[in-house]
């Protein structure tokens, strides 16, 4: 078999290096053409030593999330590493400290509780860092090195990721690490290879150097800049605050506007009146501070004002668990705000979505002239993908109607009846453009009114003009993947979710299950004819969901009027494919739909 | 409640057997294998099947990770122990680290004899008494390659049959610890070396090594210098020489160590809370002599020592075994260690 299918975590303590020598690593591994998706776990708290852990699964063939077991465990920290020693999977590979700075106290060891499947291999990463470098901070260096030799990965990728990451550093800095690096490298080499742990060659042709490491946040900012965002106002959250800070980096080399507001009412605000203006404008935040921006959200969609809020779910409610991951906002992100006040919702299923809806966002915002909400999860944002983005993107730097689409003979209406529910769009001090603007119901002209004919027929303007965003270009709001016609069972699902689907169907096809899988891109408005033709194919549709109440299953039974089984929990962490596949299995298996709402494993 | 804490040192046939009695009899005992090696316990006297293509190291496990894990054993591996305290009830480990224990069993097995005159070239032989090192001896080993054995214990002799029917060349440098675990002279061993001769090993004479070095071919062959003259090359030179007890740690703990741990005929040490077993003690000599331990046996040590430990002492086994070499009616040879 040609197959290399590898998932390394590491773990360790904040100041250890775990993340960066998951970084090196994912990053080698795409460098040199494998496909790579990585996680990492940082504590809650800002300072102090709190656990890290960086999940990595590198992989020849496509993959789309990662894999409940590791292949190899790396601890860099004992302390920590125990909870996540049945992590790995039997006959996987224990890499550990041989020498531990002072003798640890009985029941404290790694060593004490690696399991009988496991093969441990020892390590002494202080005394190894201490001779190469003169200092035991490069023990994550030589856990990597080790690693590399033990599996025959390719040692200059290394170097040569190793000395990108320091490139703005003292040259010292990358030497030292290399030194480590080749240190536990070459450790390596004189051991004994019991594992069975497969390395392989990437395949020939495969493409290296084209995709980078890129986490969800990454390509949403990405794609902003591609698609010529002018203006960014925002207030830190995790685990949006990236969004803020790469902007914040980026913006202004290209002639753009960021600023750090107060709070998210002055952001959503700032990012509304800009839109106003003409300027690509938008936002990011987090659950708490969606909640504060709903208000302004209102009057973006009662003025018709283009914008776009990138907002990354976290759990909740309230603070809530701020570095764990969640879909608990779908209510709020379609829903949230007083009156009928829908919105465009586009939720990304893996790292080039965030890259794609973001930038078409902009679009969309324009073209409609409503808010639109770009709907991550913490997931998606802090997860690492191995993706070529576009080197020309696909996005258009100006969209929607403008004044010169209306009638010159005409005076200007700025909020006129049209066949496809949306007016041309003056900006402000545009000649000819002269118009109202307000949060209180208006008519055609934009003047205020309460009549009622005005206030049914605008309301049924702004959302019959959203219609349209379901058939936009070539942005496809649902993709049907997995076996073609009637199946047994279908899963749908949205947001990062889906990567897990994938790999369930994948499993249950491969165990004779008829099995589809439908991705939902736009939430708002709900591309209902696409799902009930699936749903027309599936003898029963699963809905999983990272969320207590089956905020998607309620959506999609509310629309569709039809029954869904319902797979929903909360646990912080991503959903485990091998939960979705046990109930792919009692769905096939005839037995009906039913709740699961309780937590991973809790039915049978 | 208080749990009996057994700590076993090593990873062979009376460890593991020990550990499977203690968990029978003491449900609630909590019970570490301690191991020098990575692997959990597997079949050392099957290594040979290597050379038949069998070289996953999991076909060689006497039992899968589940057994360990379902009854509730440790293995706490590539540990090497330096220390036993056994007034304090105390493992060290080389790292410093220490596990506590009530009951101790040393079971670490015989460690690898290599006389003076090698101990400057072992890193130009190769060794037989682990997978790993068997399979780096398969690895070298060309088709058709020649091995050069230097003594020739028991295990390399049973290598060297299956060598020839893979059709390697096999010689021998024969030495007085020739035909170990076996006790035979020096003067007594020729009609077991002519029926090696009959098994296709060609017999060299004897003699001190005076060096090993890598041969002029450059492809990997070693050359071996007699002190008396003369040399020998071959792909892969084994030196053999039987084994003595692993038990240095053991010295100062307070147990009598004369060729290993003198146990009574519970297993139990002169140390009344460390019990030993398999090759790393030493039984009383009987009238027959002393006792050759095979696998049968090292398993009863394991055995007789576990239920002393759990306070059900048995004395199991006929200390009877003292067989010698032996030769067939067709001058074949005969022994207790051949399958």
């Amino acid at each position: 078999m040609s197959v290399t299918d590898i998932q390394v975590t590491i773990c360790g303590s904040a100041g250890d290096g775990t993340i960066a020598a998951g970084d090196i690593l994912k990053n080698t591994m795409a460098s040199i053409g494998f496909k790579a998706i990585a996680f990492d776990l940082f504590p809650a708290e800002i300072r102090g030593f709190g656990k890290c852990v960086s999940r990595t699964r590198i992989s020849s063939e496509p993959v789309y999330t990662l894999k409940p077991e590791a292949d190899v465990l790396i601890s860099l920290d004992d302390t920590h590493a125990l909870a996540h020693i049945r992590e790995a999977r039997e006959f996987g590979v224990v890499i550990h400290e041989e020498c531990p700075i002072a003798p640890a106290a009985e029941g404290s060891q790694v060593a004490e509780y690696i399991e009988p499947g496991h093969l441990p291999y020892q390590l002494p990463m202080r005394n190894m860092s201490e001779q190469t470098t003169n200092s035991p901070r490069s023990r994550n260096m030589v856990a990597l090195g080790f690693l590399a030799g033990l599996l025959d990965m390719p040692r200059d990728a290394f170097h040569a990721t190793i000395a990108r990451k320091f490139r703005g550093k003292a040259k010292e800095v990358s030497t030292q690490n290399v030194a480590a690096f080749d240190a536990g490298f070459d450790a390596a080499l004189a051991v004994f290879k019991l594992d069975d742990v497969r390395f392989r060659a990437p395949a020939e042709g495969a493409e290296t150097g084209a995709a980078v490491m890129t986490t969800g946040n990454e390509a949403v900012v990405r794609g902003c800049l591609d698609a010529g965002i002018d203006s960014f106002f925002g207030y830190p959250i995790t685990p949006a605050s990236s969004i803020l800070e790469m902007l914040a980096k980026d913006m202004p080399k290209r002639g753009g506007r960021v600023l750090q507001t107060e709070d998210e009412i002055s952001a959503v605000g700032a990012t509304v009146g800009a839109g106003y203006t003409g300027s690509r404008a938008a936002t990011s935040t987090s659950g708490p501070g969606l909640a504060l921006m709903t208000e302004m959200i209102g009057l973006g969609v009662m003025a018709e004002i283009p914008c776009v809020l990138l907002v990354s779910q976290r759990g909740g409610p309230s603070t809530g668990m701020p570095t764990k991951t969640e879909q608990s906002d779908l209510n709020l992100a379609v829903y949230g705000g007083s009156g009928d006040a829908q919105r465009l919702v586009v939720a990304p299923t893996n790292v080039y979505e965030c890259y794609e809806l973001a930038g078409y966002a902009f679009e969309l915002a324009e073209t409609f002239q409503t808010p639109v909400i770009v709907l991550l999860d913490l997931y998606l944002s802090n997860r690492h993908e191995s993706v070529a983005l576009p080197d020309d993107p696909p996005f258009a730097l100006t969209a929607g109607k403008g004044l010169s689409e209306h009638d010159p003979d005409e005076s200007y209406q700025r909020f006129a009846a049209a066949a496809d529910s949306i007016s041309p769009r003056a900006m402000p001090g545009e000649a000819g453009g002269i118009h109202t603007i307000t949060g209180l119901e208006h008519g055609a002209e934009g003047r205020p009114s309460d009549s009622a004919d005005t206030h049914a027929e605008m309301n049924r303007k702004r959302h019959d003009k959203l219609r349209g965003a379901l058939a936009y270009r070539d942005l496809a709001v649902t993709e049907r993947h997995g076996d073609a016609g009637k199946v047994d069972v279908g899963v749908l699902a949205w947001g990062s979710t889906y990567g897990e689907t994938l790999e369930a169907m994948k499993q249950a096809r491969a165990e004779g299950i008829r099995c589809a899988a439908m991705k939902v891109k736009m939430l708002s408005p709900l591309p209902t004819a696409a799902i009930e033709a699936f749903m027309d194919d599936c003898g029963a549709v699963l809905v999983p969901e990272l969320n207590h109440e089956g905020q998607f299953a309620n959506l999609v039974m509310s629309q569709t009027g039809r029954p869904v089984a319902r797979l929903s929990y909360t646990t912080g962490e991503p959903m485990r494919p091998g939960d979705i596949l046990r109930e792919i299995r009692h769905l096939a298996e005839g037995r009906g739909p039913r709740v699961v709402a309780q937590g991973p494993n809790a039915a049978e | 409640m208080n749990r009996t804490r057994y700590v076993l040192i090593g990873n062979g046939a009376a460890g593991n057997r020990a550990a499977e009695l203690l968990r029978e009899r003491d449900p609630d005992g909590v019970i570490t294998i301690v191991s020098r090696g990575t692997l959990l316990q597997y079949r050392r006297d099957r290594l040979n099947d290597l050379f038949d293509g069998r070289t996953d190291w999991r076909d060689y496990l006497v039992n899968a990770p589940d057994f360990y894990t379902e009854k509730g054993i440790r293995v706490r591996r590539q540990s090497t122990v330096v220390k036993v305290d056994a007034d304090a009830g105390s493992v060290v480990f080389a790292n410093g680290e220490a596990i506590g224990f009530d009951k101790l069993l040393v079971a670490t097995g015989g460690e690898r004899y290599l006389p003076d005159d090698l101990l400057d070239f072992a890193d130009q032989c190769h060794f037989f008494d682990s997978y790993e090192e068997a399979m780096t001896l398969r690895r070298a080993l060309p088709d058709g390659g020649r091995v050069l054995i230097l003594g020739g214990d028991m295990a390399a002799i049973g290598l060297a049959r299956k060598l020839r029917e893979h059709g390697h060349g096999v010689a021998l440098v024969p030495h007085e610890r020739s035909f170990r675990p076996h006790l035979v002279d020096e003067a007594a061993q020729g009609p077991y070396l002519a029926a090696l001769e009959k098994m296709g090993i060609e017999v060299l004479a004897p003699g001190p090594i005076d060096g090993i070095e890598a041969a002029d071919s450059g492809s990997g062959a070693k050359r071996v210098r007699f002190a008396g003259g003369g040399e020998a090359t071959a792909d892969i030179v084994l030196p053999a020489y039987g084994s003595v007890p692993a038990v240095d740690f053991m010295h100062g703990t307070g147990v009598e160590i004369e060729r290993g741990i003198l146990v009574g005929a519970t297993q139990r040490s002169a140390k009344e809370n460390v019990w030993a077993a398999g090759n790393a003690c030493q039984l009383e000599p009987t009238e027959k002599g002393i006792h050759i331990y095979n696998r049968d046996l090292v398993l009863q040590m394991g055995e007789v020592a576990a239920r002393d430990m759990i306070g059900d002492p048995l004395e199991l086994f006929e200390p009877g075994y003292a067989q010698e070499l032996a030769l067939d009616a067709d001058g074949g040879l005969q022994s207790i260690f051949f399958d």
